[in-house]
């Protein structure tokens, strides 16, 4: 009898223990997210939507916004600041993109050898990483300056003379390269993930590789760089990302901070803030601006995501 | 002498031919990698050595790689005594700000790290895929509504606020960085916890909490440093000086020694390549001290920091 009765009043219980302990785990799931999911709504969906709404308006913070339609995106298509901005983060992507990548893989391919003191120069080229923006760009516009900077003054060094030294950020010619030489300073922080993604390759395919007779450089086209595809897959796309970011020393480093000379370094972003943060604020335009660079930069991904199937190589494909 | 000897040489000299071939490779890559770590270290070494010449050195006609005489350290104390440049208040503004978004930072990220680590609920995959979307989002996307929401209607300009308060509700990055170490621990942990009767909050809080303790040093270095360079965002939302922060106050500095316009006066370079390195060493510091976590954390999620 007692046992019968045990095991009658067990079964509902444990019936209700598993589906409530369901529901607890459900509760508990969305407690602990808590913090990032009312910070999603609030401060990244939500404001997503509104910067929709107000790129719609004409809202300068004196009055309310007024509905202007489509007249910020308009305005954006026919304004030279917006393409001069267009133009320069671009330049910015073309050369110093494929650049970093390049230097970042060789670093990496130097630093991943069993020799003595090889961490001390991992450090060394990692320093420039740490360095905070604004004394970076302080400590170059020292370097790049015109007459008394380290730079022309060792191009003095190997013969050129001072009348061809550049203005650097003074000429409109000189200031965006000068931007992208002190942007590859970092590269170390390139260097570090393909150092990572170096050390994960399995030894024994290049083992196997040299059994067949592979050279060095057969080794490296046909081992290296498709292990290292997706590392530098995605490289591609936060680079891309964090070059339509540029700001500190675009707007540190131009003479008067808008850009310049000519807006020569008028990056996507400094024209962003000079519209809506700079003087007058014109918050229709800045939304319309921060949706058209939502766009850009989505449109870019997918591109790199498209073609990705082409050139980036996944261990699952194989199997 | 011996049988042995007259097959000895030849396998001597292939083994020096190897050696001395892979004695050149080794030469040429420490040639490489010396000029390559000067290229690095140049830019450092010459503010260090600009910091501490004297002012009419910098003016001179003759451009001077090493300091002339004497080495003037007292240029590092003028970065602090500046009139009108309070430098020390913006350092205590920028340690103030930091130490809030740390506590944010910390309290969110592994609490919703270990969400989604742990349990299963109804729509977890759908809000974690958002969750790394995030990620690859533009800040500047949010930028004018949440300026607004900070500005006019909480009306939190010119105060920490803005700076600190959006950290209390985690970042996908690091958020993504927990989840990997919870899920990296055994479930036996909690299991055995669960039979004594604790319950989630406190098991979460007491056992979980310390397993992840490296996690959350690599999360608070790198947090630091971020907010220690973050410039956009106390330049949009402070105005008075007093609530600068250092990398608003090196741009005071910069703007009030050699003009905005990057042509005024040079005499004061020293100070003002001091007041980098002030912001600089830290830095450097933690780095070298964190050297470990940092390049780990940066590894493991595959993001280069910057």
């Amino acid at each position: 009898m007692a046992v019968i009765n045990e095991t009658q009043v067990n079964r509902p219980v444990k019936k209700r223990t598993a589906t409530q302990r369901k529901r607890g785990e459900t509760l508990a799931f969305y407690a602990f997210i808590s913090p990032w999911l009312i910070g999603f709504i609030f401060l990244t969906a939500g404001p997503m939507v509104a910067t929709l709404g107000f790129s719609f308006t004409y809202y300068d913070l004196a009055s309310p916004p007024r509905w202007a339609g489509l007249d910020n995106y308009t305005h954006a298509f026919t304004d030279p600041d917006f393409w001069q901005s267009l133009k320069v983060t671009g330049l910015f992507v073309l050369f110093y993109l494929p650049l970093s990548i390049i230097l970042g893989l060789l670093i990496a391919i130097m630093m991943n050898q069993n020799i003595k003191g090889i961490a001390i120069f991992r450090t060394i080229y990692y320093m420039p990483v740490v360095v905070p923006a604004v004394a970076s760009a302080v400590l170059w516009l020292w370097i790049f300056h015109p007459s008394r900077g380290l730079l022309n003054n060792a191009l003095g060094l190997v013969g050129i003379p001072k009348s061809q030294w550049p203005y650097w950020f003074l000429d409109p010619n000189w200031a965006l390269p000068a931007i992208i030489i002190m942007s590859l300073w970092g590269v170390g922080s390139g260097m570090i993930i393909y150092l990572a993604g170096l050390k994960a390759i399995p030894q024994n395919l290049y083992e196997a590789a040299s059994i067949d007779g592979a050279n060095p450089v057969q080794r490296f086209w046909n081992i290296t760089i498709p292990q290292l595809s997706p590392i530098i897959f995605f490289q591609i796309i936060q680079g891309l990302i964090g070059a339509f970011q540029v700001f500190a020393p675009a707007k540190i480093l131009s003479p008067s901070g808008l850009g310049g000379p000519n807006g020569s370094t008028l990056f996507y972003v400094l024209n962003l803030y000079n519209v809506g943060f700079g003087g007058s604020h014109q918050m229709g335009y800045a939304s319309a601006l921060s949706w058209i660079l939502f766009i850009i930069i989505m449109a870019c991904t997918l591109v790199v995501f498209r073609s990705s199937s082409v050139w980036v190589y996944y261990e699952t494909e194989r199997s | 002498m011996t049988p042995s000897a007259e097959t000895a040489p030849s396998s001597v000299m292939a083994n020096n031919r190897i050696s001395s071939r892979k004695l050149i490779t080794l030469g040429f890559t420490y040639l490489v990698l010396i000029l390559g770590a000067l290229v690095f270290l140049i830019p450092f070494i010459w503010t260090i050595l600009t910091s501490v010449k004297s002012s009419s050195e910098i003016s001179s006609t003759t451009i001077t790689f090493l300091p002339k005489g004497d080495w003037h350290w007292e240029n590092f104390s003028k970065v602090f005594t500046n009139p009108g440049i309070d430098f020390p208040r913006y350092l205590l503004n920028t340690i103030f700000v930091i130490v809030g978004i740390l506590i944010g930072k910390v309290i969110s990220c592994t609490l919703v790290g270990y969400g989604f680590a742990r349990f299963r609920a109804p729509g977890k995959n759908i809000l974690f895929i958002a969750m790394l979307s995030t990620m690859l989002l533009p800040s500047y996307v949010t930028l004018v509504p949440t300026y607004l929401l900070f500005t006019q209607i909480f009306h939190w300009g010119d105060s920490f606020l803005p700076l600190i308060v959006p950290h209390f509700f985690g970042e996908a990055f690091y958020i993504f960085l927990m989840r990997q170490f919870f899920m990296g621990l055994p479930y036996e942990l909690e299991e055995a916890a669960t039979i004594d009767g604790a319950g989630r909050f406190r098991i979460f809080i007491q056992i979980m909490l310390p397993m992840v303790t490296p996690a959350i040093v690599a999360m608070c270095v790198l947090t630091f440093m971020g907010a220690w360079n973050d410039y956009f965002t106390p330049l949009i939302y402070l105005n008075d000086p007093s609530k600068y922060t250092l990398a608003l106050g090196l741009q005071f500095l910069r703007d009030n020694t050699i003009g905005v316009n990057n042509s005024g006066s040079v005499g004061q370079l020293n100070v003002l390549m001091a007041g980098a390195l002030v912001m600089i060493i830290p830095m450097l510091l933690i780095f070298f001290v964190a050297q470990k976590f940092i390049i780990e954390g940066v590894s493991i999620t595959g993001m280069g920091g910057r």
